[in-house]
C-alpha cells in the first residue's frame, strides 16, 4: 500500500506544559519528512474534525497520534483497519504524567523528558512506517459445528447451536445417545422450592434432538481423525465399519466423565462385599425399581453412604466433584421410600450442597430415618450375616461409632473421559531435551507449565503437538482463566460439562450453551478472517518466508495453540485460522522468517534503532521497556494515573505480548548503545496470568538463554532484567524501574556506545 | 445459515458487571447489536472491588482490561452508564424498553485529566470502598474505571464548588445543567445480569456488626487488601489502624439460616480462605481462625483448601460464631463458637472479626419492571422466553461460574434475535 | 483402636420425640449456635447441641442418663438464634418428658397420667377414694352450722391415713425413679463420680443455689418464667411448712382447725397460697402470650400448670367460703381442693411436677463430677483450639 503518513500531536491535559510540542512537531517534520499538526485537544470534535479532514485532503493513511495512551479516547481514535494504519504515542501517561519536570534556569521544559517525548515520538513513526493493513486470510469456510458426545452436554450444546441456525454433527460412541443421565433413575432438583426429584431429562432431549432437523446424528460412532483447522475441520467418524469425512468449522468436546473405579477403594470395603456398591450401581438398582442386597437380594433395611469415597483424598481423586453430596441425599430418599422402616446412614466430610441446593439438603434432613454426621470412616467390614460394619471416627456423636447396615454405598467422584489414556509430556523445545540432561533443575524452574497431553482418543486431532486438548490439571481439558472459562489452548475446540470440570446436569446444560456460543462465535468471525479472544477481530496472520527456513521447529514447539503441522522435512505448515496473533512464533524463529502485516521483528527493530542515544559523557543512560500490552502497559499508564513519578531515561515499546520477544531485538538495542533492557510480563508458573500461556514464561527462558552468551561476549547480563508485573502492580513499577537504572549506573554506560 | 445473516434484533443487557460485560461481548462479537445499561457510573459491577480472584490469586482488572478492550474496539456495543431500565414492554422477540439516565453532570469531553477533581473543595463517602473513605465530589470512581470519565456528585452541582469545577474544566466537559434522559430502545431478547448486593449484616443482632468497630464483612476486607483500597492494601483494623495479630472468620454469617438467608451463598468458604492467605502473607506471625459449618470448596477449588489448611497458623474449626462481645478498653472482638470436632467451647480474643455475608439477588429488593414477574422465593430470577438471568442475579456463583452462565445467557438471547 | 460398639438409631423413639413437640429436631444441621447461645452450657461438652445429634440419632440410652437435660431451663435462646428452625429448646422438653415417663415406677402409671384420654380415670382415683371413705365416715352431705371441714371430709379416716399413705407412695416411687435415674449417670459418667468424693460441702451451697433460682436466673432471656417459677416453688414451700406445723399442731398438740386469722401459721399459709397462685398465673400468662419465647405448650405443661394453679386458687377459696359461711359452695369447694392436692403429690414422680426430682438429682450429681453449671469466661488455649480445629485431610 502507498503510505502517506501523518503525526498529530495533542497538546491537552497538560503535555504542552511540560514538552515543547512544536519542537515534536519540527521532528517529525525534519527528521521523517511527514505532515506533523500540533491541536490543543485533539480528541475534541475539533481536533477529530480536523485529523479526518486533513486525511481526506492529504490522503493521509498513516496516523501517528502523539497524545494519550491508546487505552484512552479509544473509540474516538479508531479508524478503518483495512485501509490505514496508526499508532498511539503516549505522551499523557508515560511521559508528563509520570515523570517530575526538573526545569533548569532559562529553559522551559525539562530537557529528559523532552528527549523522552522526542523519542517516544520517533518510534511511533517507524511503527507506521513499518506496518501494512492486514489482510484477512479468506477461504470457503464451514460453519457447521461438531458436537462430541451426545450426553446432556452434548444434545444441549447440539441443540442450542441448531436453534441459532447452525447445522451440527453429533457423534456419540454408545449405540444410543442420553450419556450417563440415561442411567439416572432421578434427578436432584434443580428449580424452587428443591424438592422432590425429578425424573430424568435426557429423555425429552433425546427426542428433541431427534425431532431437530439441523443435527445429523451419529451413534455407536468414534472420531478416528480431525485434521484442518476452525473453519476447515475435516472429521473423519468411523460408524460400524466405514468412514464418512465431514467438513466442519468449529467443535465442541462434551464427552463427559466415568465414575471413579472403585475397585481402587478396596478400604472401603469395595470388593470385600458385594453388598459395597457405588451410587452408580445404587442408581440403576432404583432405576430397576427395587434396593436389595446384592448378596442375596434381600430388600434393604439399613443403608450407609460413605460421601467423598476416593475424593478430596490424595491418594485418589484429590478433588471434590461436586455432585456426590446431592447424590446422595438424593438416594438416601429412594431407599426410604421403598422401605419406610429403613435407617440410612449419611457420613460426610463437609456437606456440599452449594447455593439454593442447600434447601434440598433441608428438605432431605427432615426424613427421620436418615442419620447424618460428620466423621472419617476408619473401617468397613463384611460382617458373616452379609451385613456390613461401618467404623466412623471423629463423629458429631462425640465418640467414634460403628453401625451395621445391609448395603454399603460409595459416593465415587468423577474422573474426565480426557483423563483417561496414557500421557505425553510436550517439550518446549529441543535444546530443552538437552538441557534435560545437563541443568535438571533449569528445567524444573522453566517447564512450570508443560503442555501435559493424554491420548484419551476422544479427538484424534491431525495437530504436530498432539491428538487432543493439552490438559490442565486432573486431566481436565479446562480453562486455565477465571474471566475466561473458555479460552481455549485448541482455537476452535471448546469443552463443556462434566469433562471440563466436575459438574452436575444443571450447571452442564449451562455450560452446553455456554461452549455452543464460542463455536458459533469462532466460525463467524474465522469467516471473516479475523481472531477469536483474546486478541479478537485481529485480521493479521503470520506470514513465513520459507525460503530462508532451517526447519529448527521451534514455531511448532512453541506455538502455544497448535497452530503449525509439519511436514516429512520439518518445514512448518502454518493454519491460519488457528492463530491467535500472539505472535510467539514470531519471537521464536532465530531466522526471524515469521512476521505480520502489522507486527514484524524488523518493525521493533527500527522502533529500537530510533532511539536516540547521547554520548557516554552526557550521563544520560538509556533503558529500553518491553512491556505485554495487556498488564504491564497498563499498570505503567496507571503509574501516571496516579502521578507517581520514575525516572525519565527510560523508553516504552509495548509487545503484544512478551513471548514474541525476538532475541535480536537485544543485539539490535545493545548494539545501539542502549545501556539496558528491561523485560515486563505476566506471571508465569502455576498460576500464570499470560492470556498466551506461555508468553512471559518463553520470554525468560529465551532471556536466560542470552545472558549466558552476553557473559561470553564480556557484556554484563545485568543489563538484561525481566519482571514479572501483574495489572494491579502498578505501586511496584516506578521502584523496579529506578532500582534497575542504579544497576546500570554500577555496571556502567554500555561500551558499544557511539559505535 | 441465511436467516443468521439476515436482519438481527438487538439484545438488551441489565447491568454491567462481570456477567453483563460478558454477555454484551459474547453476543456482539457473534454479531448481534447489543444495549448494555449499567447503574454505577462504571462497568465493571462488584468483581472490580474485588482484590483477587481464588483460587489464582490473580487481579480481576486483568481480564476487564481485556474486557473493556472488547467493549472499545466493538461498534455493536452502545453502553449507559448511571442508567436504569425504567420499563420494558413487549414480548419475546419484540420487547421496548424504556432507559433513564441520572445526570453524570461531565459529558463525552472529558479526558480524565483531573483539574476539577484538585480544584474541588468538598468531600463525599466513597461508595467504591463501600464508605471506608472519602473522595472528591468530582471525583473518577476508580483509576481504572471504564468509561475513563469523571463523575460530578450532585451534592455540589447547585454550590460554588460546582461552579469552581466547571471553571477549572479547560474542555468544557462539565454541564451543570444537564437533566435526567429517557431513552427508548427496540429489542428482541433480555439478558438481566444486574448481579448481587452482600446481605445487610446490621440484620444479624448477635455478630456485633455495626456495634463493634472491628467487626467488618467480607467485602469490605477485599477493598482493605487492595491497593487502591482505603488503606493502600494494608489490612488493619478500622477502630485504631492497628495490624492484625489475630483474625477470626465468621463462616455462613447470615447464610443457610432461616432467620435471614436461606440458602447457601457458594462462594464465601472460598472467599474466607482467600482473605486468610491475604492476611497470612501480610503479617507472617498472624493467626487465623476460621468458624465454618461446612467448608465448601467445589471442584478443583479444593487445592485452594488444601492448601490455606497446611498454614498451621490458619485454624478450621467446624463450629458456628454465635456469640461476639467487644472488650470496650482493647476494642478486641472476643468470639465464640463450640469446636465440635473436641465438643469444647472455643473462645478466642482477636484484633478483628470477617463476617462472611452471603450474596442477596439485587432482584430480592429492586425488581425488573418486567410485564410480568420471573422470580423465585429468594429473589432469584427464572429464565422466561425472550428474558434470562445470567450470574448472581439467577444463583450464587464465583465469578467464572458467573462468565460461563452469562454465556449461555447470551446464546439464548441470540435465538429469540436470530432473524428478527 | 478401640472397639466401638454398634450404634443402632431407635427410629420409634426419634417419632417419640416428634410427637412430644420436638417435631423440628431432624431439622438441626450441627452448628452449634444453640451451645454458644446459651448461658447455662459449660464449656466442656456443652449443650444441647449434642442432645440434637443423639435425639437425631434416637440414642434413648444415651440421653435418658444426661444430666445436661436437667440443667435446662429453657430459655428458649436456642430456638431463637437456631438457624435450622430447629427449636433445641422444644426438643430438650420433650426429651425431658419421655425420660420422665421411661425411668417411672410404675410406668403405665406415667403414661395415663400423660395422655389425655385417661384423665378421667386420673381425676376419678381420687374422687373415688374421697367419696368412699367419707361414705364410711358417714359425712357424705353437707353438714350444718359453723363450717367445719374435719365435719365433711373426717379426720379419720382422711387426713389420718390416705394422706399419710399417699405420702409413703410418693417416695417410694420417688426413690425408685431417683434410683434409677443416678444409676444411669453413674453408668454414663465413665468412673468420674467414684473418683469423687461426697461431702455436705457440695449439697448445702447446691440447696441454697435451688431456693435462690442462682441458676435460673442465668437465663436472662425470660425473666418473667424466672418469676413465675421462683414464687411457685416458694409457695409451695410455705404452704409445706404450714402444713406440717398444723399437722404437729393437731398430733402433738391437739390443736384443732381452723385456727384464727391471727394466728401467725395462718398467715405463713396464707401467704404461700397467694404466690403459689400468682406464680402459676403468670406461669399461665407467659405460655399464652409468648409462646415462641416459652416453648411448645404440650398436655404434659398445661396438666400440670393447671392442677398447681387450681390446688392454689381452690385452696383460697376454701378459706374465703368458710369465713364467708357459704357452706353450699365452701364444703364442694374444699372437696374439689383435696383432689387436686392428692393428684399433685400421688402423681407427682409421674407428671410434670417430677422435674424436681430429675433436676435436683442432676444438680447433685454435676456437682460432685465438678461440672460447671454455667458458661465460662475463660479464653480457649492455641493446644484447645488446635485439638477443635480441622485434621489434615487424608
Amino acid at each position: 500500500m502507498e503510505k502517506k503518513i501523518g503525526v498529530y500531536i495533542c497538546g491537552g491535559c497538560g503535555i504542552s506544559g511540560s514538552v515543547d510540542v512544536e519542537k515534536l512537531a519540527d521532528i517529525a517534520k525534519k527528521e521523517y519528512k511527514v505532515p506533523a499538526l500540533v491541536h490543543p485537544c485533539l480528541c475534541s470534535a475539533e481536533g477529530i474534525a480536523q485529523v479526518r479532514n486533513e486525511m481526506a485532503e492529504g490522503g493521509i493513511n498513516g496516523l501517528v497520534i502523539a497524545a494519550c495512551s491508546p487505552r484512552a479516547k479509544t473509540e474516538v481514535f479508531s479508524f478503518d483497519p483495512k485501509a490505514t494504519v496508526s499508532d498511539r504515542v503516549n505522551l499523557r501517561e508515560q511521559v508528563v504524567w509520570s515523570h517530575e519536570p526538573n526545569v533548569l534556569e532559562g529553559k522551559k521544559f525539562d530537557e529528559d523528558i523532552q528527549m523522552l517525548a522526542e523519542d517516544q515520538l520517533r518510534m511511533g513513526i517507524v511503527r507506521v512506517q513499518n506496518m501494512d493493513p492486514p489482510e484477512p486470510y479468506l477461504s470457503d469456510f464451514s460453519k457447521r459445528i461438531l458436537v462430541v458426545g451426545g450426553g446432556v452436554t452434548g444434545m444441549t450444546s447440539a441443540l442450542e447451536t441448531a436453534r441459532a441456525g447452525y447445522d451440527v454433527v453429533l457423534v456419540e460412541k454408545e449405540s444410543a445417545l442420553g450419556g450417563f443421565s440415561a442411567r439416572l433413575f432421578k434427578e436432584y432438583p434443580r428449580v424452587a422450592p428443591y424438592r422432590d426429584p425429578a425424573s430424568p431429562v435426557c429423555g425429552p432431549l433425546i427426542e428433541a434432538v431427534r425431532k431437530e432437523p439441523r443435527i445429523k446424528t451419529f451413534t455407536a460412532a468414534t472420531i478416528e481423525k480431525i485434521d484442518g483447522a476452525p473453519g476447515l475441520f475435516d472429521a473423519s467418524i468411523r460408524q460400524n465399519g466405514n468412514v464418512v469425512t465431514e467438513r466442519i468449522g468449529a467443535i465442541v468436546l462434551a464427552t463427559g466423565f466415568e465414575p471413579y473405579d472403585p475397585s481402587k477403594l478396596g478400604h472401603l470395603g469395595f470388593g470385600e462385599s458385594p453388598n459395597v456398591v457405588t451410587t452408580v450401581a445404587m442408581e440403576e438398582m432404583a432405576a430397576k425399581g427395587n434396593v436389595t442386597r446384592p448378596s442375596d437380594g434381600k430388600t434393604v433395611t439399613s443403608a450407609a453412604f460413605i460421601l467423598c469415597a476416593g475424593s478430596r483424598d490424595a491418594n485418589h481423586l484429590p478433588y471434590c466433584s461436586t455432585t456426590c453430596c446431592m447424590t446422595s441425599l438424593k438416594q438416601a430418599l429412594y431407599v426410604r421410600e421403598q422401605n419406610p422402616d429403613a435407617r440410612v446412614y449419611i457420613f460426610y466430610k463437609d456437606i456440599r450442597t452449594p447455593g439454593q441446593y442447600e434447601n434440598f439438603y433441608r428438605w432431605v434432613q427432615e426424613d427421620e430415618g436418615i442419620f447424618m454426621t460428620k466423621g472419617e470412616v476408619a473401617a468397613v467390614i463384611p460382617e458373616a450375616d452379609g451385613s456390613v460394619s461401618v467404623d466412623v471416627d471423629d463423629t458429631l456423636l462425640g465418640e467414634k461409632i460403628r453401625v451395621k447396615a445391609d448395603l454399603v454405598v460409595l459416593a465415587t467422584g468423577m474422573v474426565p473421559r480426557t483423563a483417561l489414556g496414557e500421557e505425553e509430556v510436550q517439550a518446549i523445545s529441543e535444546e530443552d531435551e538437552k538441557q534435560k540432561k545437563d541443568k535438571q533443575e533449569d528445567m524444573a524452574s522453566r517447564l512450570l507449565i508443560p503442555t501435559r497431553m493424554i491420548k484419551s482418543n476422544t479427538l484424534n486431532l491431525a495437530y504436530r503437538q498432539g491428538p487432543e486438548l493439552p490438559d490442565l490439571k486432573y486431566g481436565f481439558p479446562d480453562s486455565h482463566f477465571i474471566c475466561f472459562p473458555y479460552e481455549t489452548r485448541r482455537t476452535g475446540i471448546y469443552a463443556a460439562g462434566s469433562v471440563r470440570q466436575p459438574m452436575d446436569i444443571a450447571f452442564s446444560e449451562e455450560d452446553a450453551g455456554g461452549a455452543a456460543l464460542k463455536a458459533i462465535q469462532c466460525v463467524e468471525l474465522t469467516s471473516e478472517g479475523k481472531s477469536v479472544h483474546p486478541r479478537v477481530g485481529d485480521m493479521s496472520y503470520p506470514d513465513l518466508f520459507m525460503q530462508r527456513c532451517t526447519q529448527c521447529k521451534r514455531c511448532t514447539e512453541e506455538c502455544p495453540f497448535g497452530m503449525f503441522n509439519e511436514d516429512e522435512k520439518g518445514n512448518p505448515l502454518p493454519n491460519p485460522t488457528r492463530c491467535r496473533r500472539c505472535s510467539i512464533c514470531m519471537g521464536s524463529c532465530p531466522e526471524r522468517i515469521i512476521s505480520f502485516k502489522d507486527y514484524s521483528v524488523p518493525m521493533i527493530g527500527a522502533m529500537i534503532k530510533a532511539i536516540e542515544v547521547p554520548e557516554e559523557d552526557e550521563e544520560k543512560p538509556r533503558i529500553l521497556v518491553l512491556a505485554c500490552e495487556n498488564d504491564a502497559y497498563p499498570a505503567l499508564d496507571m503509574v501516571g494515573w496516579r502521578r507517581i513519578k520514575y525516572n525519565s531515561f527510560v523508553r516504552i515499546i509495548p509487545l503484544r505480548c512478551l513471548g514474541s520477544l525476538n532475541l535480536i531485538w537485544v543485539a539490535d538495542t545493545l548494539s545501539k548503545g542502549i545501556d539496558g533492557i528491561l523485560l515486563l510480563g505476566c506471571v508465569h508458573g502455576h498460576d500464570y496470568q499470560c492470556h498466551m500461556m506461555k508468553g512471559s514464561e518463553l520470554a525468560n527462558y529465551r532471556l536466560s538463554k542470552v545472558q549466558e552468551t552476553l557473559n561470553r561476549l564480556a557484556l554484563e547480563s545485568k543489563r538484561l532484567r525481566i519482571e514479572q508485573i501483574e495489572i494491579s502492580d502498578y505501586h511496584r513499577l516506578p521502584g523496579i524501574i529506578d532500582e534497575f537504572l542504579e544497576t546500570i549506573n554500577e555496571v556502567g554506560p554500555n561500551p558499544y556506545k557511539g559505535f | 445459515m441465511t436467516d443468521v445473516q439476515n436482519k438481527r434484533g438487538a439484545i438488551l443487557v441489565i447491568g454491567g458487571g462481570v456477567a453483563g460485560i460478558t454477555a454484551a461481548v459474547e453476543a456482539a462479537e457473534t454479531g448481534f447489536p447489543v444495549y448494555l445499561v449499567e447503574k454505577e457510573a462504571y462497568l465493571g459491577g462488584r468483581a472490580v472491588r474485588m482484590n483477587q480472584y481464588f483460587p489464582k490469586l490473580c487481579p480481576p482488572t486483568c481480564g476487564m482490561e481485556i474486557n473493556f478492550k472488547r467493549i472499545k474496539n466493538n461498534p455493536l456495543i452502545t453502553y449507559y452508564t448511571m442508567a436504569e431500565v425504567t420499563e420494558i414492554r413487549g414480548e419475546a422477540g419484540n420487547y421496548t424498553v424504556k432507559v433513564t439516565m441520572k445526570p453524570r453532570y461531565v459529558n463525552e469531553r472529558c479526558t480524565a485529566c483531573g483539574k476539577c477533581g484538585e480544584v474541588c473543595q468538598t468531600e463525599i463517602p466513597n461508595s467504591f470502598n463501600y464508605g471506608m473513605d472519602r473522595v472528591k465530589a468530582a471525583y473518577l470512581p476508580h483509576e481504572m474505571s471504564f468509561p475513563m470519565r469523571y463523575v460530578l456528585a450532585p451534592d455540589i452541582v447547585q454550590t460554588e464548588d460546582g461552579k469552581r469545577c466547571q471553571a477549572a474544566c479547560a474542555y468544557d466537559a462539565i454541564d451543570l445543567a444537564m437533566v435526567p434522559q429517557t431513552i427508548e430502545l427496540k429489542v428482541a431478547s433480555v439478558v438481566v445480569a444486574t448481579g448481587w448486593e452482600p446481605y445487610d449484616a446490621l440484620r444479624i443482632d448477635n455478630l456485633g456488626f455495626g456495634k463493634a468497630a472491628n467487626v467488618v464483612n467480607n467485602v469490605m476486607v477485599e477493598r482493605l487488601a487492595a491497593v487502591n483500597g482505603p488503606t493502600g492494601g494494608r489490612i488493619i483494623r478500622p477502630s485504631d489502624g492497628k495490624e492484625i495479630k489475630s483474625i477470626a472468620f465468621c463462616q455462613c454469617a447470615g447464610q443457610r439460616d432461616e432467620n435471614h438467608l436461606p440458602f447457601c451463598s457458594r462462594v464465601c468458604c472460598l472467599a474466607s480462605l482467600k482473605q486468610a492467605h491475604y492476611v497470612r502473607q501480610q503479617y507472617p506471625d498472624a493467626d487465623v481462625y476460621l468458624f465454618y459449618i461446612d467448608l465448601r470448596a467445589m471442584g478443583q477449588n479444593e487445592d485452594f483448601l488444601t492448601k490455606i489448611q497446611a498454614d498451621e497458623k490458619v485454624r478450621l474449626i467446624k463450629g458456628k460464631i454465635a456469640k461476639v462481645v467487644e472488650d470496650p478498653s482493647t476494642k478486641d472482638i472476643i468470639v465464640e463458637a463450640e469446636a465440635t470436632a473436641s465438643g469444647k467451647v472455643a473462645r478466642v480474643q482477636v484484633d478483628m472479626l470477617v463476617l462472611a455475608t452471603g450474596m442477596v439477588p439485587s432482584t430480592a429488593r429492586e425488581k425488573i419492571p418486567f410485564t410480568t414477574p420471573h422470580y423465585d422465593e429468594d429473589g432469584f430470577t427464572k429464565d422466561a422466553p425472550g428474558i434470562y438471568g445470567a450470574g448472581c442475579v439467577k444463583r450464587p456463583l464465583d465469578v467464572a461460574s458467573s462468565v460461563q452462565d452469562a454465556t449461555a445467557a447470551a446464546l439464548k438471547a441470540i435465538q429469540s434475535a436470530v432473524g428478527r | 483402636m478401640p472397639q466401638a460398639t454398634v450404634t443402632e438409631p431407635d427410629l420409634k423413639f426419634v417419632k417419640e420425640i416428634k410427637g412430644c413437640g420436638g417435631d423440628a429436631l431432624k431439622k438441626c444441621f450441627q452448628c452449634a449456635s444453640c451451645s454458644t447461645v446459651c448461658n447455662l452450657s459449660p464449656d466442656d461438652h456443652p449443650f444441647p447441641r449434642k442432645e440434637m445429634v443423639w435425639a437425631q440419632w434416637g440414642l434413648k440410652s444415651k440421653l435418658s442418663r444426661d444430666p445436661d437435660l436437667w440443667l435446662c431451663h429453657q430459655c428458649n435462646d436456642c430456638t431463637e438464634y437456631c438457624p435450622r428452625g430447629a427449636k433445641p429448646g422444644d426438643v430438650l422438653a420433650a426429651l425431658r418428658r419421655l425420660v420422665i415417663r421411661e425411668n417411672a415406677f410404675p410406668r403405665f402409671l406415667a403414661r395415663m397420667v400423660n395422655d389425655p384420654r385417661f384423665l378421667p380415670v386420673v381425676f376419678a382415683i381420687p374422687v373415688i377414694l374421697l367419696l368412699l371413705l367419707m361414705a364410711n365416715a358417714g359425712t357424705l352431705r353437707i353438714p350444718h352450722g359453723e363450717i367445719i371441714y374435719r365435719n365433711f371430709i373426717p379426720q379419720w379416716p382422711v387426713v389420718d391415713v390416705l394422706f399419710p399413705l399417699t405420702a409413703i407412695w410418693t417416695v417410694i416411687c420417688s426413690a425408685v425413679v431417683i434410683r434409677r435415674f443416678w444409676s444411669g449417670l453413674r453408668e454414663g459418667s465413665d468412673g468420674r463420680l467414684l473418683t469423687q468424693s461426697y461431702s455436705w460441702g457440695q449439697v448445702v451451697p447446691l440447696l441454697s443455689n435451688i431456693l435462690r433460682h442462682k441458676y435460673f436466673q442465668e437465663c436472662k432471656a425470660s425473666r418473667s418464667r424466672y418469676l413465675a417459677h421462683f414464687n411457685i416453688m416458694w409457695g409451695f414451700i410455705l404452704l409445706a411448712v404450714t402444713t406440717t406445723c398444723v399437722a404437729a399442731g393437731v398430733y402433738l398438740f391437739h390443736y384443732e382447725t381452723p385456727y384464727s386469722l391471727s394466728n401467725p401459721i395462718k398467715w405463713i399459709g396464707n401467704v404461700g397460697a397467694l404466690i403459689l397462685i400468682l406464680g402459676s398465673s403468670l406461669a399461665f400468662v407467659n405460655r399464652l402470650s409468648k409462646p415462641d419465647a416459652v416453648g411448645k405448650g404440650t398436655y404434659f405443661d398445661w396438666l400440670f400448670l393447671l392442677v398447681v394453679l387450681a390446688t392454689g386458687v381452690t385452696g383460697l377459696l376454701a378459706e374465703i367460703l368458710r369465713l364467708a359461711n357459704a357452706p353450699d359452695v365452701a364444703y364442694p369447694v374444699y372437696f374439689i381442693h383435696l383432689v387436686f392436692v392428692w393428684f399433685l403429690f400421688a402423681y407427682l414422680p409421674f407428671s410434670k411436677f417430677a422435674h424436681l426430682l430429675y433436676r435436683t438429682t442432676a444438680l447433685m450429681y454435676a456437682s460432685r463430677i465438678g461440672r460447671e453449671l454455667k458458661k465460662g469466661t475463660a479464653l480457649s488455649s492455641i493446644a484447645a483450639i488446635q485439638a477443635g480445629a480441622r485434621r489434615e485431610i487424608s
